[in-house]
């Protein structure tokens, strides 16, 4: 079993060569006393690149191994709140059943419940993960748990798997962000530094916040704010110069582009036919992004998800490698039948059209989509008619990116109170996710007080997913 | 321990000898002497003396590293950076124009004392402390609508400049629940780490021990083994953090309350048979459980194999009560040097041991003597914080210019000149207040709590946007671009940006006719200095060349307000 709450190196001290970090440094054993009088410079040298671990530890400097992932994004479709896993991908019989009828799927002996329709329809693109199993059934937890690989420590912060695929998978030509969130904030780099985190786009009606020119701006008033700002931080830059004022000049240069990229429309999806809006279950835009459309608060979340969904597609199209998408409210401690028919019957139709979506456009091979959320729910229903939070057995599905579809893995138990064949853990789902993309889960990032981390937490491929 | 052999090993010879293999990267490293030259700390000996022993053991470690100090600070420069981090905002266009024209040589005293005295200072130091202590989602729970009482409980001690030994241990001992008392507000945003992460926070914010790594296994950077951090946890695994349930309506409240139980051991998770941990002290002997060993029966718990808590025997000790004693006591070695080191570097741009929570053995710090110093003065004068934020801030070294000299811009621990930093998010959000006067125009029929309100929730947007993320160290420039997109075309701030009639460039607009004048203010309000001639010149001959027209006021102030002096504390 892996450690709880722990994300230490366990490896052996290493012989190094050239300049090492202080930790590293007492690894040795040798010299104890005399690294006191070096550590301080130490530190501050390694402290100026925090980003890149140092060099000449074998540790570090041991080139990637080859990963031969197909996929160039992910698409990650977020339960929030801990989706009922026996109501969508792992039904069951007899006295925990629930009341959602169960309907056969194109993967042989594997049902979903009636609402999830639209998704048995193209399960032979699926992969679903029945036997995914944790230890965190505390909200904010096991949120962070299956963002990063790693239970929360408290005093270090891991990055999200989409931060690490942003930096991972930098392309200085796309002016895009390369890590997109709609309408959830989703989890940041950690301790790779904020340029890594999401882009958050609050409402996947209208553009993304602060992106167009303010009221009464246009294109050249802007340019001649730029001049006067060129003015004004010239004699500053002269006199304090380095990193800080060229990085803030950087920054504002590549915020320009992004303002002023025709990639930009991406995020637009009101571009899209009416169809193709309807396909991924928004309606006819009233609920969206409007306080009083009169939309029930279900339906609004659909539509937000629909367009979520919708806009991802469209930024995966333009190169964006990391696109998360939250459809929330899975947290269904009453009425769990109810309202976990409501999600499905929004999930289902906008997962399934964007496989077919990305399918059309031949982009599904190089797109992994993933649905996950942060736990599964209590086989036994509660008095409330609900279910309660159960990280010990849950479902991850999968289509693309060069997932073997129309297949299961894994197996719960009939009662759904146990994993009963093939448990797979969160370090091994976030190890899976970098193979897909070519990224090696094996490497070794360096934090700010130089504790040594590896990006899957030790997770392991899970076996047969990958074509 | 370990740490003593580390000590002997010390010896000048083992360091001439190891320096001579000449390691690449130490040619300017020089050996700690011990801290033999500490000046004596007296109680209620003037700031301004112990600043000037400080500064001369800052000095003595430039002539060490061949450094060259920068210049003091102009005026401006002072006055901008020491109302930023006594009080969070930048200065007014008013209180820049009086300083700058006041010719007391004692001004530069006086003006940190005044600030010490502001209402800001309170407002500041809250935020602050309420950012290091509460982070995590819990914070949100407790700030809420039902923050009401961490905040205030936050904001009184500072205002009534509480002993920082009494503030803690307030903090830590605190009981009841979260709606009568504020001081609750750090346990309860630990209740889902529970014990372990009560131990880890208490041991790195307030002792600035980083003692998690023993947490899974024997620490492999330091001597820490896991027997001393479970001992840690084990004063902590009698406290429970439950949401108190509505009588009534047999509903979560949410409001907290902190419960100590009478009993509870502390087990190593997944050992078998577990193993019991007794509480114990940093480096200090453990100390055996009144009640005796808990009963074997109660170690099996073959359901939860992970799980640490243990019934055992009660004994009615209060632990947590011990802890938060022992803690905040004067002898305990780490707690005055971690709050000196932590408010030196949150004044100066770094501390003297860096990372600041982190004041192992094994991480000396750069100027031991000037460190120990501080320490005593500290604890001499009663854990006094306006105290230690005085003494710094009248040391030659925090008020040096950030324009660095020939010698120095590489100087990251030495403080050979002043420091070039982010704007925090309450920094960012109050700034911009002032230049907008945002809140002016929210203050346009409203009712004060709903303009406190709209107030909160911006700033929570700009603690989400502006703040950096654990750790962000060095001298890059760490802004995202969400953040530069809010200065350039965030609607609101923008909007505040303009000439209006409740807006700051429109009231400069309004009082001023000359177009110099104007300047002169604009200067003065978003940057805290006047322009010089070469500014003045320039965006003179802009502004006439566009008629002298309110758009290009609105220009000019736009680029003030994107600029590097703007955005930085330096």
């Amino acid at each position: 079993m892996e450690p709880r709450n722990c994300d230490c190196d366990d490896q052996k001290p290493e012989i190094v060569t050239g300049p090492i970090h202080r930790r590293d440094f007492f690894k040795l054993g040798v010299g104890g006393a005399l690294s006191l009088a070096l550590a301080s410079r130490m530190t501050s040298s390694l402290f100026a690149d925090d980003k890149k671990p140092a060099k000449g530890n074998e540790k570090y400097d041991k080139p990637p191994a080859q990963v031969t992932g197909k996929a160039k994004s992910v698409i990650l479709l977020w339960m929030d709140g801990g989706p009922s896993q026996m109501d969508t991908w792992d039904p069951k019989s007899g006295i925990n059943g629930g009341s959602l009828k169960r309907i056969k799927t194109k993967i042989e002996g594997c049902e979903f419940t009636e609402p999830m329709a639209p998704l048995a329809e193209v399960s032979d693109k699926l992969a679903v993960i029945r036997s995914m199993t944790s230890r965190e059934g505390n909200h904010q937890r096991a949120r962070y748990y299956l963002h990063t690989g790693y239970p929360p420590t408290g005093t270090l912060k891991h990055p999200s798997v989409g931060s690490v695929t942003a930096l991972k998978k930098q392309n200085p030509d796309l002016d895009l962000p390369h890590f997109v969130s709609v309408n959830n904030p989703s989890f940041g780099a950690g301790f790779l530094g904020v340029s890594y985190g999401p882009f958050v786009v609050q409402d996947p009606s209208r553009p993304p916040d602060n992106v167009a020119y303010a009221a009464g701006i246009d294109a050249e008033r802007f340019d001649r704010r730029m001049k006067l700002l060129d003015k004004v931080d010239g004699a500053f830059a002269a006199s304090r110069g380095g990193l800080m004022t060229e990085g803030k000049d950087a920054i504002y240069e590549k915020s320009l582009k992004l303002m002023r990229s025709p990639l930009l429309k991406a995020f637009d999806i009101s571009e899209e036919g009416e169809s193709v809006k309807k396909a991924y279950g928004i309606d006819d835009g009233v609920g969206i992004g409007s306080k009083n459309g009169g939309a029930a608060k279900q339906g609004q979340r659909g539509d937000k998800f629909g367009a979520g969904a919708l806009m991802a597609r469209r930024l995966v199209e333009v190169g964006v490698p990391f696109v998360e998408c939250t459809l929330g409210g899975w947290d269904t401690h009453q009425d769990n039948f109810g309202r976990v028919a409501g999600l499905a019957g929004s999930l289902a139709p906008a997962y399934a059209a964007l496989i077919k979506d990305l399918e059309d456009r031949k982009l599904l091979d190089s797109t992994l989509v993933l649905c996950m959320g942060e736990f599964g729910r209590t086989p036994r229903i509660n008095p409330n008619d609900g279910r309660d939070h159960f990280p010990g057995c849950f479902s991850v599905a999968m289509a693309g990116g060069g997932v073997k579809g129309g297949q299961m893995i894994g197996a719960t138990a009939d009662d759904g109170m146990t994993v009963a064949k093939s448990p797979w853990t969160v370090p091994d789902l976030i190890a899976t996710i970098c193979t897909a993309m070519g990224i090696d889960h094996t490497e070794w990032f360096q934090t700010p007080v130089g504790r040594p981390i590896q990006i899957s937490n030790k997770g392991k491929l899970i076996e047969g997913l990958l074509a | 321990m370990k740490r003593t052999t580390l000590f002997a090993l010390s010896s000048a010879t083992a360091l001439a000898a190891f320096i001579a293999l000449s390691w690449p990267q130490t040619s300017t490293a020089e050996p700690k002497k011990p801290a033999a030259n500490v000046p004596k700390a007296k109680k209620g000996s003037p700031e301004t003396e112990v600043a000037s022993q400080l500064d001369a053991l800052v000095a003595a470690e430039w002539a060490t590293q061949k450094l060259d100090a920068s210049d003091l600070s102009d005026d401006s420069e002072f006055l901008r950076r020491a109302t930023l981090d006594i009080t969070g905002q930048i200065p007014t266009a008013d209180d820049a124009r009086a300083f700058l024209m006041n010719n007391d040589p004692d001004k530069r005293r006086k003006k940190i004392d005044e600030l010490l005295e502001s209402p800001l200072y309170a407002e500041h130091w809250a935020f602050t402390w309420s950012q290091r202590l509460l982070s995590g989602s819990k914070l949100l729970q407790v700030a809420g609508d039902r923050g009401g009482a961490y905040k205030q409980w936050f904001r009184e001690s500072f205002a009534s400049n509480k002993p920082y030994n009494k503030f803690v241990h307030e903090i830590v001992s605190a009981e009841g629940d979260s709606d009568s008392n504020g001081a609750t507000a750090w346990l309860v945003s630990l209740q889902d780490a529970g014990e372990a992460g009560m131990a880890a926070s208490a041991s790195r914010n307030f002792l600035g021990v980083q003692i998690q790594c023993a947490q899974c296994h024997d620490s492999k950077v330091s001597d820490w083994k896991q027997p001393d951090f479970w001992g840690m946890a084990a004063f902590f695994v009698r406290t429970k953090v439950r949401r108190i349930i509505d009588p009534e309506t047999k509903m979560p409240k949410g409001a907290f309350e902190i419960i100590d139980m009478p009993r509870g051991e502390v087990a190593i998770p997944e050992t078998d048979p577990p193993k019991v941990v007794d509480p114990r002290f940093l480096e200090e002997k453990p100390i055996p459980r009144a009640g005796g060993t808990p009963r074997s029966k109660e170690f099996k718990n073959p359901k939860n194999p992970e799980r640490t808590f243990i019934g055992g025997p009660a004994d009615g000790v209060e632990r947590r009560q011990d802890f938060a004693k022992w803690l905040t006591a004067d002898d305990n070695k780490w707690f005055g040097k971690n709050a000196a080191n932590w408010y030196w570097g949150h004044f100066l741009g770094a501390g003297f041991v860096e990372p600041l929570d982190d004041l192992d053995i094994t991480n000396p710090p750069s100027n031991p003597a000037a460190l120990d110093y501080l320490t005593a003065d500290f604890k001499a004068n009663g854990y006094d914080l306006k105290r230690m934020i005085r003494t710094i801030c009248n040391t030659k070294a925090y008020q040096l210019s950030s324009k660095p000299s020939a010698t120095n811009a590489k100087d990251d621990r030495y403080y050979s000149h002043g420091k070039l930093e982010h704007l925090t998010p309450d920094q960012t959000f109050y700034s911009l207040m002032a230049v907008t006067g945002l809140e002016n125009s929210l203050a346009r029929g409203m009712d004060r709590d709903r303009v406190e309100m709209l107030k909160a929730r911006f700033l929570a947007g700009f603690v989400f946007l502006f703040g950096n993320d654990e750790g962000e160290t060095g001298d890059a420039f760490n802004g995202t671009i969400p953040q530069a997109l809010v200065y350039m075309n965030n609607p609101q701030i923008q909007a505040g940006l303009k000439v209006g009639p409740s807006t700051t460039l429109g009231k400069i607009l309004q009082k001023y006719e000359a177009v110099d004048a104007r300047l002169d203010e604009m200067y003065l309000s978003v940057l805290g200095r006047f322009p010089t001639d070469t500014e003045k010149k320039y965006f003179t001959s802009v502004i006439n060349k566009y008629q002298n027209s309110k758009l290009i006021y609105e220009d000019v102030y736009w680029a003030l307000v994107n600029s590097s002096e703007f955005q930085f504390n330096h």
